[in-house]
Protein backbone atom coordinates (compact mmCIF):
# COMPACT_ATOMS: atom_id res chain seq x y z
CA UNK A 1 0.00 0.00 0.00
CA UNK A 2 3.03 2.17 0.82
CA UNK A 3 4.63 1.54 -1.94
CA UNK A 4 1.29 2.00 -4.17
CA UNK A 5 1.06 5.74 -3.20
CA UNK A 6 4.95 6.31 -3.15
CA UNK A 7 4.73 4.92 -6.68
CA UNK A 8 1.26 7.19 -7.70
CA UNK A 9 3.34 10.55 -6.28
CA UNK A 10 6.29 9.75 -8.41
CA UNK A 11 4.17 9.16 -11.61
CA UNK A 12 2.44 12.31 -10.39
CA UNK A 13 5.53 14.44 -10.32
CA UNK A 14 7.22 12.87 -13.22
CA UNK A 15 3.93 13.74 -15.18
CA UNK A 16 3.67 17.30 -13.90
CA UNK A 17 7.82 17.44 -15.15
CA UNK A 18 6.42 16.23 -18.60
CA UNK A 19 3.61 18.32 -18.93
CA UNK A 20 5.90 21.21 -18.22
CA UNK A 21 8.65 20.33 -20.91
CA UNK A 22 5.49 19.65 -23.21
CA UNK A 23 4.13 23.64 -22.98
CA UNK A 24 7.43 24.81 -23.37
CA UNK A 25 8.61 22.54 -26.22
CA UNK A 26 5.41 24.04 -27.69
CA UNK A 27 6.61 27.44 -26.51
CA UNK A 28 9.92 26.84 -28.59
CA UNK A 29 8.38 25.77 -31.60
CA UNK A 30 5.68 28.76 -31.84
CA UNK A 31 8.79 31.14 -31.44
CA UNK A 32 10.88 29.30 -34.06
CA UNK A 33 7.63 28.99 -36.30
CA UNK A 34 7.27 33.18 -36.15
CA UNK A 35 10.80 33.68 -35.93
CA UNK A 36 10.22 37.26 -34.53
CA UNK A 37 11.42 38.37 -31.11
CA UNK A 38 9.76 41.54 -30.47
CA UNK A 39 6.07 39.10 -30.99
CA UNK A 40 7.10 35.52 -29.56
CA UNK A 41 10.87 34.81 -27.98
CA UNK A 42 12.09 31.53 -27.00
CA UNK A 43 11.88 30.31 -23.53
CA UNK A 44 15.93 29.71 -23.86
CA UNK A 45 16.03 34.06 -24.96
CA UNK A 46 13.72 34.86 -21.69
CA UNK A 47 15.82 32.80 -19.49
CA UNK A 48 18.83 34.65 -20.44
CA UNK A 49 17.26 38.11 -20.40
CA UNK A 50 15.90 37.01 -16.76
CA UNK A 51 19.73 35.95 -15.53
CA UNK A 52 21.00 39.15 -17.20
CA UNK A 53 17.82 41.43 -15.60
CA UNK A 54 18.75 39.19 -12.37
CA UNK A 55 22.54 40.72 -11.66
CA UNK A 56 21.05 44.28 -11.65
CA UNK A 57 20.69 46.00 -7.99
CA UNK A 58 17.42 47.42 -9.31
CA UNK A 59 15.67 44.14 -10.37
CA UNK A 60 15.77 43.00 -6.74
CA UNK A 61 15.01 46.31 -5.28
CA UNK A 62 11.62 46.31 -7.65
CA UNK A 63 10.85 43.16 -6.01
CA UNK A 64 11.37 43.94 -2.67
CA UNK A 65 9.57 47.18 -2.98
CA UNK A 66 6.51 45.67 -5.17
CA UNK A 67 6.00 42.59 -2.65
CA UNK A 68 6.32 44.55 0.65
CA UNK A 69 3.68 46.72 -0.55
CA UNK A 70 1.40 43.96 -2.15
CA UNK A 71 1.69 42.42 1.14
CA UNK A 72 1.04 45.44 3.46
CA UNK A 73 -2.38 45.44 1.26
CA UNK A 74 -2.88 41.82 1.98
CA UNK A 75 -2.27 42.08 5.48
CA UNK A 76 -4.70 45.18 5.90
CA UNK A 77 -7.13 43.18 4.26
CA UNK A 78 -6.95 40.28 6.28
CA UNK A 79 -6.83 42.30 9.25
CA UNK A 80 -9.81 44.46 8.31
CA UNK A 81 -11.64 41.64 6.97
CA UNK A 82 -11.80 39.65 10.11
CA UNK A 83 -12.99 42.74 11.93
CA UNK A 84 -15.94 43.26 9.90
CA UNK A 85 -16.77 39.50 9.59
CA UNK A 86 -16.83 39.78 13.18
CA UNK A 87 -19.01 42.63 13.86
CA UNK A 88 -21.34 41.22 11.03
CA UNK A 89 -22.38 38.38 12.51
CA UNK A 90 -22.62 40.27 15.69
CA UNK A 91 -24.52 43.48 14.42
CA UNK A 92 -27.00 42.70 11.77
CA UNK A 93 -26.94 46.34 11.03
CA UNK A 94 -23.62 46.99 10.44
CA UNK A 95 -23.68 43.50 8.07
CA UNK A 96 -26.91 44.78 5.75
CA UNK A 97 -25.19 48.27 5.65
CA UNK A 98 -21.47 46.65 4.76
CA UNK A 99 -22.70 44.16 2.00
CA UNK A 100 -23.77 46.67 -0.33
CA UNK A 101 -20.08 48.14 -1.14
CA UNK A 102 -18.65 44.51 -0.23
CA UNK A 103 -20.56 43.07 -3.46
CA UNK A 104 -20.18 46.08 -5.33
CA UNK A 105 -16.15 45.72 -4.84
CA UNK A 106 -16.37 42.18 -6.19
CA UNK A 107 -18.24 42.72 -9.49
CA UNK A 108 -15.98 45.98 -10.30
CA UNK A 109 -13.52 45.65 -12.67
CA UNK A 110 -9.82 46.05 -11.35
CA UNK A 111 -9.26 48.69 -13.70
CA UNK A 112 -11.85 50.58 -13.00
CA UNK A 113 -10.49 51.01 -9.65
CA UNK A 114 -7.39 51.74 -10.39
CA UNK A 115 -8.21 54.89 -12.39
CA UNK A 116 -10.53 55.55 -9.56
CA UNK A 117 -8.03 55.43 -6.79
CA UNK A 118 -5.28 57.12 -8.84
CA UNK A 119 -7.14 60.14 -8.46
CA UNK A 120 -7.14 59.39 -4.42
CA UNK A 121 -3.69 58.02 -3.68
CA UNK A 122 -0.07 58.46 -5.00
CA UNK A 123 0.97 55.92 -8.05
CA UNK A 124 3.38 53.95 -4.93
CA UNK A 125 0.67 53.49 -2.83
CA UNK A 126 -1.68 52.44 -5.31
CA UNK A 127 -1.12 48.60 -5.54
CA UNK A 128 -1.19 48.87 -1.64
CA UNK A 129 -4.46 49.96 -1.61
CA UNK A 130 -6.04 47.83 -5.04
CA UNK A 131 -4.49 44.50 -3.18
CA UNK A 132 -6.28 45.75 -0.16
CA UNK A 133 -9.40 45.94 -1.79
CA UNK A 134 -9.58 43.48 -3.86
CA UNK A 135 -8.55 40.84 -0.99
CA UNK A 136 -11.07 42.33 1.46
CA UNK A 137 -14.13 41.09 0.79
CA UNK A 138 -12.88 37.22 -0.53
CA UNK A 139 -11.72 37.22 3.51
CA UNK A 140 -14.92 38.99 5.17
CA UNK A 141 -17.26 36.63 3.48
CA UNK A 142 -15.21 33.23 3.86
CA UNK A 143 -14.64 34.33 7.74
CA UNK A 144 -18.46 35.42 7.77
CA UNK A 145 -19.30 31.92 6.58
CA UNK A 146 -16.83 30.17 8.80
CA UNK A 147 -18.44 32.31 11.94
CA UNK A 148 -22.11 31.53 10.87
CA UNK A 149 -21.84 27.81 9.93
CA UNK A 150 -20.64 27.03 13.32
CA UNK A 151 -22.39 24.33 14.64
CA UNK A 152 -25.43 25.72 16.80
CA UNK A 153 -25.62 22.95 18.32
CA UNK A 154 -22.26 23.07 19.92
CA UNK A 155 -22.73 27.05 21.22
CA UNK A 156 -26.04 25.40 23.04
CA UNK A 157 -23.85 23.39 24.61
CA UNK A 158 -21.14 25.40 25.10
CA UNK A 159 -23.95 28.02 27.01
CA UNK A 160 -25.84 25.27 28.88
CA UNK A 161 -21.98 24.37 30.72
CA UNK A 162 -21.30 27.73 31.05
CA UNK A 163 -18.54 27.51 28.97
CA UNK A 164 -15.97 30.69 29.40
CA UNK A 165 -16.26 33.23 26.55
CA UNK A 166 -12.36 32.69 25.50
CA UNK A 167 -12.74 28.60 25.31
CA UNK A 168 -15.99 28.99 23.14
CA UNK A 169 -13.64 31.32 20.66
CA UNK A 170 -10.28 29.46 21.20
CA UNK A 171 -12.44 26.07 20.71
CA UNK A 172 -15.72 26.48 18.91
CA UNK A 173 -15.44 29.45 16.73
CA UNK A 174 -11.22 29.32 15.64
CA UNK A 175 -11.65 25.75 14.31
CA UNK A 176 -14.83 26.30 12.44
CA UNK A 177 -13.66 29.67 10.78
CA UNK A 178 -9.94 27.84 10.12
CA UNK A 179 -10.69 26.31 6.73
CA UNK A 180 -12.72 29.26 5.47
CA UNK A 181 -10.32 31.16 6.32
CA UNK A 182 -7.57 28.97 4.66
CA UNK A 183 -9.08 28.52 1.65
CA UNK A 184 -9.58 32.70 1.06
CA UNK A 185 -5.83 33.56 1.97
CA UNK A 186 -4.63 30.66 -0.67
CA UNK A 187 -6.96 32.42 -3.59
CA UNK A 188 -6.74 35.90 -1.84
CA UNK A 189 -2.86 35.89 -1.90
CA UNK A 190 -3.09 35.33 -5.87
CA UNK A 191 -5.77 37.69 -6.48
CA UNK A 192 -3.69 40.17 -4.57
CA UNK A 193 -0.83 39.36 -7.09
CA UNK A 194 -2.74 40.04 -10.15
CA UNK A 195 -4.57 42.85 -8.78
CA UNK A 196 -1.20 44.89 -7.23
CA UNK A 197 0.70 44.61 -10.38
CA UNK A 198 -1.75 45.46 -12.59
CA UNK A 199 -2.65 48.90 -10.37
CA UNK A 200 1.26 49.04 -10.28
CA UNK A 201 1.47 48.98 -14.28
CA UNK A 202 -1.63 51.77 -14.83
CA UNK A 203 0.05 54.04 -11.39
CA UNK A 204 3.39 53.26 -12.56
CA UNK A 205 5.54 53.79 -9.75
CA UNK A 206 9.19 54.26 -9.95
CA UNK A 207 11.53 51.16 -8.96
CA UNK A 208 8.49 48.35 -9.16
CA UNK A 209 7.68 45.16 -11.07
CA UNK A 210 4.82 47.09 -12.90
CA UNK A 211 7.30 49.67 -13.99
CA UNK A 212 10.09 47.41 -15.33
CA UNK A 213 6.55 46.04 -17.24
CA UNK A 214 5.61 48.95 -18.61
CA UNK A 215 8.80 50.16 -19.61
CA UNK A 216 9.45 46.94 -21.54
CA UNK A 217 5.60 47.21 -22.69
CA UNK A 218 6.37 50.62 -24.23
CA UNK A 219 9.92 49.82 -25.47
CA UNK A 220 8.58 46.79 -27.29
CA UNK A 221 11.12 44.53 -25.09
CA UNK A 222 9.06 41.62 -25.03
CA UNK A 223 11.93 39.50 -23.77
CA UNK A 224 11.68 41.49 -20.89
CA UNK A 225 8.00 41.34 -20.66
CA UNK A 226 8.04 37.99 -20.38
CA UNK A 227 11.15 37.82 -17.85
CA UNK A 228 9.16 40.48 -15.52
CA UNK A 229 6.11 37.97 -15.84
CA UNK A 230 8.16 34.99 -15.29
CA UNK A 231 9.49 36.44 -11.57
CA UNK A 232 5.84 37.85 -11.04
CA UNK A 233 4.34 34.18 -11.45
CA UNK A 234 7.31 32.71 -9.31
CA UNK A 235 7.32 35.37 -6.72
CA UNK A 236 3.17 34.42 -6.54
CA UNK A 237 4.16 31.13 -5.97
CA UNK A 238 6.68 31.39 -3.47
CA UNK A 239 3.97 33.56 -1.33
CA UNK A 240 1.56 31.33 -1.70
CA UNK A 241 2.95 28.04 -0.67
CA UNK A 242 4.80 29.86 2.24
CA UNK A 243 1.47 31.49 3.45
CA UNK A 244 -0.17 28.59 3.14
CA UNK A 245 2.58 26.33 4.76
CA UNK A 246 2.69 28.77 8.07
CA UNK A 247 -0.94 28.73 8.01
CA UNK A 248 -1.53 25.07 8.07
CA UNK A 249 1.07 24.74 10.72
CA UNK A 250 -0.38 27.29 12.22
CA UNK A 251 -4.15 25.47 12.42
CA UNK A 252 -2.46 22.23 13.50
CA UNK A 253 -0.93 23.81 15.86
CA UNK A 254 -3.84 25.79 17.27
CA UNK A 255 -5.67 22.76 17.07
CA UNK A 256 -3.36 20.32 18.98
CA UNK A 257 -2.93 23.14 22.14
CA UNK B 1 -37.77 24.69 49.57
CA UNK B 2 -39.84 23.42 46.51
CA UNK B 3 -40.18 19.61 46.55
CA UNK B 4 -41.01 19.40 42.91
CA UNK B 5 -40.64 20.67 39.89
CA UNK B 6 -43.85 21.89 38.56
CA UNK B 7 -45.03 21.86 34.99
CA UNK B 8 -47.94 23.97 34.78
CA UNK B 9 -50.87 24.02 31.77
CA UNK B 10 -47.57 23.75 29.24
CA UNK B 11 -48.27 23.88 25.51
CA UNK B 12 -45.95 23.94 22.45
CA UNK B 13 -46.36 23.91 18.80
CA UNK B 14 -44.22 23.62 16.35
CA UNK B 15 -46.25 25.38 13.21
CA UNK B 16 -49.56 22.90 12.93
CA UNK B 17 -47.99 20.26 14.94
CA UNK B 18 -49.33 20.21 18.35
CA UNK B 19 -46.49 18.83 20.05
CA UNK B 20 -46.99 19.41 24.00
CA UNK B 21 -51.22 20.29 24.69
CA UNK B 22 -51.89 21.51 28.25
CA UNK B 23 -49.46 19.67 30.23
CA UNK B 24 -49.53 19.19 33.91
CA UNK B 25 -46.71 16.96 35.60
CA UNK B 26 -44.65 17.57 39.21
CA UNK B 27 -41.46 15.81 38.82
CA UNK B 28 -39.62 15.50 42.07
CA UNK B 29 -36.47 16.97 43.01
CA UNK B 30 -33.47 15.24 44.46
CA UNK B 31 -34.78 12.02 42.69
CA UNK B 32 -34.11 10.00 39.82
CA UNK B 33 -37.21 10.44 37.33
CA UNK B 34 -37.53 8.58 34.09
CA UNK B 35 -39.70 10.19 31.19
CA UNK B 36 -40.66 7.33 28.94
CA UNK B 37 -43.26 7.01 25.83
CA UNK B 38 -42.91 6.47 22.14
CA UNK B 39 -41.02 8.62 19.83
CA UNK B 40 -42.77 12.36 19.03
CA UNK B 41 -45.08 12.44 22.38
CA UNK B 42 -42.96 15.63 23.04
CA UNK B 43 -40.13 14.61 25.61
CA UNK B 44 -37.28 15.96 24.34
CA UNK B 45 -39.78 19.47 23.39
CA UNK B 46 -40.22 19.48 27.37
CA UNK B 47 -36.53 19.31 28.30
CA UNK B 48 -35.37 21.49 26.17
CA UNK B 49 -38.27 24.50 27.32
CA UNK B 50 -36.99 23.20 30.71
CA UNK B 51 -33.36 24.18 29.79
CA UNK B 52 -34.64 26.96 28.20
CA UNK B 53 -33.43 26.29 24.95
CA UNK B 54 -36.94 26.65 23.55
CA UNK B 55 -39.89 28.71 24.27
CA UNK B 56 -43.19 27.86 25.53
CA UNK B 57 -45.97 28.79 23.53
CA UNK B 58 -47.87 29.02 27.02
CA UNK B 59 -47.93 28.13 30.65
CA UNK B 60 -44.91 27.59 32.86
CA UNK B 61 -42.00 25.55 34.80
CA UNK B 62 -41.44 26.48 38.74
CA UNK B 63 -39.06 25.17 40.94
CA UNK B 64 -35.91 24.39 38.15
CA UNK B 65 -33.02 27.10 37.84
CA UNK B 66 -31.89 26.52 34.21
CA UNK B 67 -28.94 28.02 34.92
CA UNK B 68 -27.76 25.13 36.72
CA UNK B 69 -28.56 22.22 34.83
CA UNK B 70 -26.09 19.57 33.47
CA UNK B 71 -27.14 18.17 30.03
CA UNK B 72 -26.29 14.75 28.39
CA UNK B 73 -28.19 15.85 24.75
CA UNK B 74 -29.34 13.21 22.25
CA UNK B 75 -26.67 13.98 20.19
CA UNK B 76 -23.24 13.72 21.89
CA UNK B 77 -22.14 17.44 21.08
CA UNK B 78 -18.42 16.65 21.74
CA UNK B 79 -15.77 19.27 20.92
CA UNK B 80 -14.79 16.94 17.85
CA UNK B 81 -11.16 17.91 17.69
CA UNK B 82 -10.22 17.66 21.51
CA UNK B 83 -10.17 14.05 23.42
CA UNK B 84 -11.86 13.30 25.88
CA UNK B 85 -10.39 15.09 29.15
CA UNK B 86 -10.37 18.20 27.20
CA UNK B 87 -14.19 18.15 26.31
CA UNK B 88 -14.95 17.68 29.79
CA UNK B 89 -12.14 19.83 31.34
CA UNK B 90 -13.35 22.67 28.90
CA UNK B 91 -16.82 22.58 31.47
CA UNK B 92 -14.87 21.98 34.48
CA UNK B 93 -12.01 23.55 34.87
CA UNK B 94 -12.79 25.70 37.88
CA UNK B 95 -13.88 22.59 39.84
CA UNK B 96 -12.23 19.03 38.27
CA UNK B 97 -8.88 18.53 38.07
CA UNK B 98 -7.37 16.60 35.04
CA UNK B 99 -6.91 13.74 37.26
CA UNK B 100 -9.86 12.99 38.56
CA UNK B 101 -11.75 13.81 35.01
CA UNK B 102 -8.41 10.86 33.56
CA UNK B 103 -10.10 8.62 36.81
CA UNK B 104 -13.60 8.38 35.65
CA UNK B 105 -12.85 7.73 32.10
CA UNK B 106 -10.88 5.18 32.71
CA UNK B 107 -13.29 3.72 35.61
CA UNK B 108 -15.88 3.53 32.83
CA UNK B 109 -13.23 1.89 30.54
CA UNK B 110 -11.68 4.32 28.36
CA UNK B 111 -7.94 3.14 28.12
CA UNK B 112 -5.17 5.65 27.72
CA UNK B 113 -5.22 5.65 24.43
CA UNK B 114 -9.00 6.12 24.23
CA UNK B 115 -8.33 9.32 26.25
CA UNK B 116 -5.63 10.99 24.04
CA UNK B 117 -7.45 10.59 20.78
CA UNK B 118 -9.60 13.54 19.80
CA UNK B 119 -13.43 11.89 20.68
CA UNK B 120 -14.40 12.11 16.53
CA UNK B 121 -11.61 9.56 16.27
CA UNK B 122 -14.06 7.39 19.65
CA UNK B 123 -16.94 4.95 19.18
CA UNK B 124 -20.20 5.74 19.30
CA UNK B 125 -20.64 4.03 22.75
CA UNK B 126 -17.15 5.34 24.11
CA UNK B 127 -18.21 9.37 23.08
CA UNK B 128 -21.85 8.59 24.84
CA UNK B 129 -19.62 7.54 28.02
CA UNK B 130 -17.95 10.88 28.00
CA UNK B 131 -20.81 12.88 27.37
CA UNK B 132 -22.39 11.43 30.39
CA UNK B 133 -18.60 11.84 33.16
CA UNK B 134 -18.91 15.72 31.53
CA UNK B 135 -22.99 15.95 32.92
CA UNK B 136 -21.72 14.25 36.36
CA UNK B 137 -18.82 15.96 36.70
CA UNK B 138 -20.72 19.73 35.84
CA UNK B 139 -21.95 21.81 39.03
CA UNK B 140 -25.34 21.95 38.91
CA UNK B 141 -28.70 21.02 40.76
CA UNK B 142 -30.44 18.99 38.16
CA UNK B 143 -29.01 17.07 35.45
CA UNK B 144 -31.17 16.14 32.38
CA UNK B 145 -29.92 12.98 30.27
CA UNK B 146 -32.18 12.83 26.67
CA UNK B 147 -31.07 8.96 25.87
CA UNK B 148 -27.55 8.63 27.29
CA UNK B 149 -27.14 4.98 27.51
CA UNK B 150 -27.70 4.31 23.37
CA UNK B 151 -24.67 2.55 22.17
CA UNK B 152 -24.05 0.42 24.88
CA UNK B 153 -24.08 -2.82 25.70
CA UNK B 154 -25.90 -4.18 28.84
CA UNK B 155 -23.10 -4.60 30.90
CA UNK B 156 -21.82 -1.72 30.22
CA UNK B 157 -25.03 0.43 30.39
CA UNK B 158 -25.17 -1.28 34.06
CA UNK B 159 -21.69 0.11 34.94
CA UNK B 160 -22.71 3.49 34.05
CA UNK B 161 -26.06 3.47 35.60
CA UNK B 162 -24.20 2.36 38.82
CA UNK B 163 -21.88 5.37 38.22
CA UNK B 164 -24.38 7.75 38.11
CA UNK B 165 -26.39 6.65 40.98
CA UNK B 166 -23.35 6.66 43.02
CA UNK B 167 -22.22 10.30 41.80
CA UNK B 168 -25.54 11.86 41.89
CA UNK B 169 -24.89 13.77 44.82
CA UNK B 170 -28.41 14.69 45.92
CA UNK B 171 -28.87 16.03 42.27
CA UNK B 172 -32.44 15.66 40.73
CA UNK B 173 -31.95 13.55 37.38
CA UNK B 174 -34.41 13.43 34.82
CA UNK B 175 -33.49 10.80 32.32
CA UNK B 176 -35.52 10.18 29.11
CA UNK B 177 -35.37 6.78 28.00
CA UNK B 178 -36.98 3.70 25.95
CA UNK B 179 -35.67 1.47 27.97
CA UNK B 180 -37.98 0.27 31.14
CA UNK B 181 -35.28 -1.75 32.35
CA UNK B 182 -33.04 1.32 32.54
CA UNK B 183 -35.65 2.50 34.46
CA UNK B 184 -35.34 -0.12 37.02
CA UNK B 185 -31.97 -0.10 37.37
CA UNK B 186 -32.13 3.52 37.74
CA UNK B 187 -34.82 3.13 40.46
CA UNK B 188 -36.26 6.09 39.18
CA UNK B 189 -39.86 7.11 39.02
CA UNK B 190 -41.64 6.62 35.72
CA UNK B 191 -43.08 9.95 34.03
CA UNK B 192 -45.11 8.12 31.17
CA UNK B 193 -45.62 9.89 27.91
CA UNK B 194 -47.31 7.60 26.51
CA UNK B 195 -50.89 9.14 25.14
Amino acid sequence: MKINIQNKKKNKRIIKILSVSFWLFIWFVLSSIINMEIILPSPYKVVITLLELSIKKDFWISILLSSSRIIIGFLLALIVGIIMAIISCNLWVFETIIDVPMKLIKVTPIASFVILALLWVKGKNLSVLISFLMVMPIIYTNVKEGIKTTDAKLLEMARMFKIKKINIINKIYIPSIMPHLSSAITVGLGFCWKSGIAAEVIGIPKKSIGFNLYEAKINLMTKEVMAWTVVIIIISIFFEKVVFFIVERWRIKWINT
Amino acid sequence: MDKYIEIKNLSKSFDETKVLINLNLNIKKNCISCIMGPSGTGKTTLVNIMMGLIEADSGEINGINPNSIGVVFQEDRLIEHLNAVENIYVVNNKTQSRENIISQLNFLGLNKEDIEKPVKNLSGGMRRRVCIIRAILFECETIIMDEPFKGLDDSLKKKVINHLVNNRKGRTILVITHDLNEAKELNAEIIDFTR
